[in-house]
């Protein structure tokens, strides 16, 4: 607690040049308005039932040498419980038809089952693999899977303008063990409460990761998808870009549709 | 392949490319598959067999189409075709339906209801070094020594998935032999195998209808699996034919057994936790004396991520499979520890690398391999297997392998 006080008393330094109206709130206000923000947020994207997308990815090292990866995704949510995510591989060829499921829940580790054509496997994937690379990208499998607000606590720390947005600026902490991070930084627009930008400090605090996020459009005439997000590594110097596309909405898709028997039958 | 299987293979894949003729003017059905050169490399000459069984070099390559159709929102159909060209050895050289099937499926007040009919794949267990409860498709042994490849069962299975778990059947009309490498190929056995000589306990013979089921449930972080298999045993034990024919040559016997399992993944704080457990009666040990007996395998996987700050993964396996009839076992996997790492680089070209060690703790044996993987561009990858087996002891019941280790450069293209 000590550590954290510290940090808000760097942050209120700072911010106290800027706007010195925050840093008269004290932590709890700081917490409980940061939460406030992320259940906010939570709740402008909860409702749009189901959708499957298609996504690519094109990975870029330092060099600027390019690869690509292609993947359709179907998302379904749950009233009382987590969401479930369905990511179906197609190029490269090489892990064409694998699948990977992944049940969300709220203040514990995922539950995530690959499947393996060749061998027509279902196996459990181990849960500290949060941290693990996912397609070999910047995105980590923690990074692709959209987070439950009850996985963070919050510290709402400033407004700041954004493009041409006013933006609310917050850090959350993983509550949850296996996170390969110490703590993010987020902004949402105070419009819609979409996000555009989040950095990302590892265990030791440093900045490790920044993801922009744009292009967004609005479906069924009230949730915003962003169309583009951008992961950049400051570490390594790669990136990648995950472009999404071909959004369908309120598909015929439930729970059956996101088992591990269901998982033998997605290709 | 006999007569019977060819027509029961070859009706099952006319009436399901008539199904797929159906819906092929429209865009859901996919055509894909694989081709791959598979050159093989073994160094020692064979311990046993003739000339004809020579060291060096043996060219491969094989092409495995893929066929994909969606019938309708809830039924589709999948073939899997498989053919391999061998240089050296004239039983590998074959072709096979690896998948056949139609499969629909529906809701129900109980749950969905799945139902599948054809050649298919299916896969039961846990661990990594060794399957010991997965019996309901045939090993393709000539394919590769470590009974990762199977062949194509005919069978009906119907799933039913419940909020209280998922309930299997499996009606499986048609037993199929396992395969063996020639008398000319490597990795075969010292003594010739009589495949059109094959004996079956049962007096149907092939046409036997075995049956099996299974229930898997997950509870939190633990998976559990109970199956069970009554029918002809997938694992044959050799018979000499005592004749006229010299060199004597035997004959694969299937006796009716049954066997009953469970298997349970469970994750807890970065372990996960393998294991399979059986109970076999009715099959013969490797005196050719009918004795039941149980055997497991279990361990534990652990992976460390990020390695040493690096996007390296490193995961690590350890596991001990015991068969309680020892050196009576018919398998390798009497009383041995596995220990493996496998190294995840998250590169662009994916690349993999596995090492890995079979250690006999009866016997001073041990098997090494090591493999590398790596894509070279979005459809081709390569593939190096180094598999190292001459540290065989004579008692063990792969000792005539024990010049056979080998390096296989595989180049594999995806379409």
């Amino acid at each position: 607690m000590k550590k954290l006080t510290g940090t808000l008393f760097v942050i209120c330094s700072l911010g106290m040049v800027l706007a010195p109206s925050v840093c008269a709130e004290s932590d709890e206000e700081a917490a409980a308005k940061g939460l406030e923000i992320a259940q906010a947020a939570q709740d402008a994207k909860e409702g749009f039932g189901n959708y499957i997308a298609k996504q690519v990815m094109v990975l870029k090292d330092r060099k600027g040498r390019e690869s690509k990866r292609e993947l359709r995704v179907q998302i379904l949510e749950l009233e009382e419980q987590g969401d479930r995510l369905l990511f179906l591989f197609d190029e490269p060829r090489d892990v064409r038809g694998t699948a990977l499921l992944i049940h969300s829940n709220e203040n514990q580790p995922d539950d995530q089952w690959f499947f393996l054509p060749a061998t027509n496997r279902v196996t459990r994937l181990n849960s500290s693999g949060q941290s693990k690379s996912f397609m070999g990208s910047e995105f980590s499998y923690e990074d692709m899977n959209p987070p439950e607000v009850s996985k963070f606590t919050y510290k709402y720390l400033r407004d700041e303008p954004c493009d041409e947005f006013n933006c609310t600026v917050s850090e959350r902490v993983p509550v949850t063990k296996g996170s390969n991070y110490s703590r993010q930084v987020v902004w949402y627009d105070d419009e819609a409460y979409r996000v555009w930008k989040i950095e990302y400090y590892d265990r030791r605090g440093d900045h490790l990761k920044t993801l922009t996020v744009n292009d967004y459009e609005q479906y069924l005439d009230e949730y915003w998808f962003a169309q583009t997000m951008v992961m950049t590594n400051h570490v390594n110097g790669k990136s990648t870009t995950l472009n999404w596309s071909d959004f369908e909405f309120q598909v015929d898709l439930d729970e059956d549709d996101f088992t591990q028997t269901s998982l033998r039958r997605t290709r | 392949m006999s007569r019977k299987l060819f027509r029961l293979i070859f009706g099952t894949y006319l009436s399901l490319s008539a199904g797929v003729g159906i819906v092929s003017a429209s865009d859901s059905i996919e055509f894909s598959g694989t081709i791959a050169l598979e050159p093989r490399w073994f160094w020692d000459q064979s311990l046993f067999g003739s000339d004809s069984r020579n060291k060096g070099l043996s060219n491969s390559v094989f092409v495995m189409p893929e066929v994909d159709a969606k019938l309708s929102e809830s039924t589709s159909v999948r073939l899997v075709g498989f053919y391999r060209y061998d240089e050296t050895d004239r039983d590998r050289t074959r072709g096979d339906v690896r998948e056949a099937y139609l499969v629909h499926y529906r809701p129900t007040p109980l749950g969905e209801l799945e139902m599948r009919v054809g050649l298919g794949r299916v896969f039961w267990g846990a661990t990594e070094s060794h399957h010991l409860i997965d019996i309901v498709n045939q090993t393709d042994l000539v394919e590769n020594p470590n009974e990762e490849f199977k062949l194509g069962q005919p069978m009906f299975h119907v799933t039913l998935s419940t909020e209280s778990g998922i309930f299997e059947l499996f009606g499986l009309p048609f037993h199929r032999q396992r395969t063996f490498p020639g008398p000319t190929g490597r990795l075969g056995f010292p003594f010739e195998i009589d495949t059109d000589g094959v004996l079956y306990e049962h007096d149907e013979e092939e046409r036997h209808f075995d049956v099996a089921f299974r229930y898997s449930h997950t509870f939190g972080y633990l998976d559990v699996g109970i199956s069970g298999f009554v029918g002809t045993n997938r694992e044959p034990i050799f018979v000499p034919n005592f004749g006229l024919d010299f060199p004597l040559s035997f004959s694969p016997l299937y006796t009716q057994i049954s066997q009953t399992s469970i298997d349970l993944r469970l994750q807890h704080s970065g372990w996960l936790l393998k294991f399979e457990g059986s109970r076999r009666t009715g099959a013969l040990n490797r005196l050719g004396i009918e004795e039941d007996y149980s055997a497991f395998v279990g361990g534990f996987e652990y992976s460390y991520f990020s390695l040493f700050g690096t996007v390296v993964d490193m995961t690590l396996v350890t596991e001990w499979s015991f068969d309680e009839r020892r050196e009576r076992a018919t398998t390798r996997f009497d009383n041995d520890l596995f220990v493996a790492s496998r190294f995840s680089f998250n590169d662009f070209q994916g690349t993999t690398v596995t090492a890995s060690v079979l250690l006999g703790n009866d016997n001073d044996s041990a098997i090494a391999s090591l493999e590398f993987s790596r894509r070279v561009s979005e459809s081709v990858s390569v593939a190096l297997e180094l598999v190292l087996l001459n540290q065989i002891a004579a008692d063990d019941v792969l000792f005539p392998l024990k010049n056979d280790s080998y390096l296989e450069v595989g180049l594999t293209y995806g379409f």
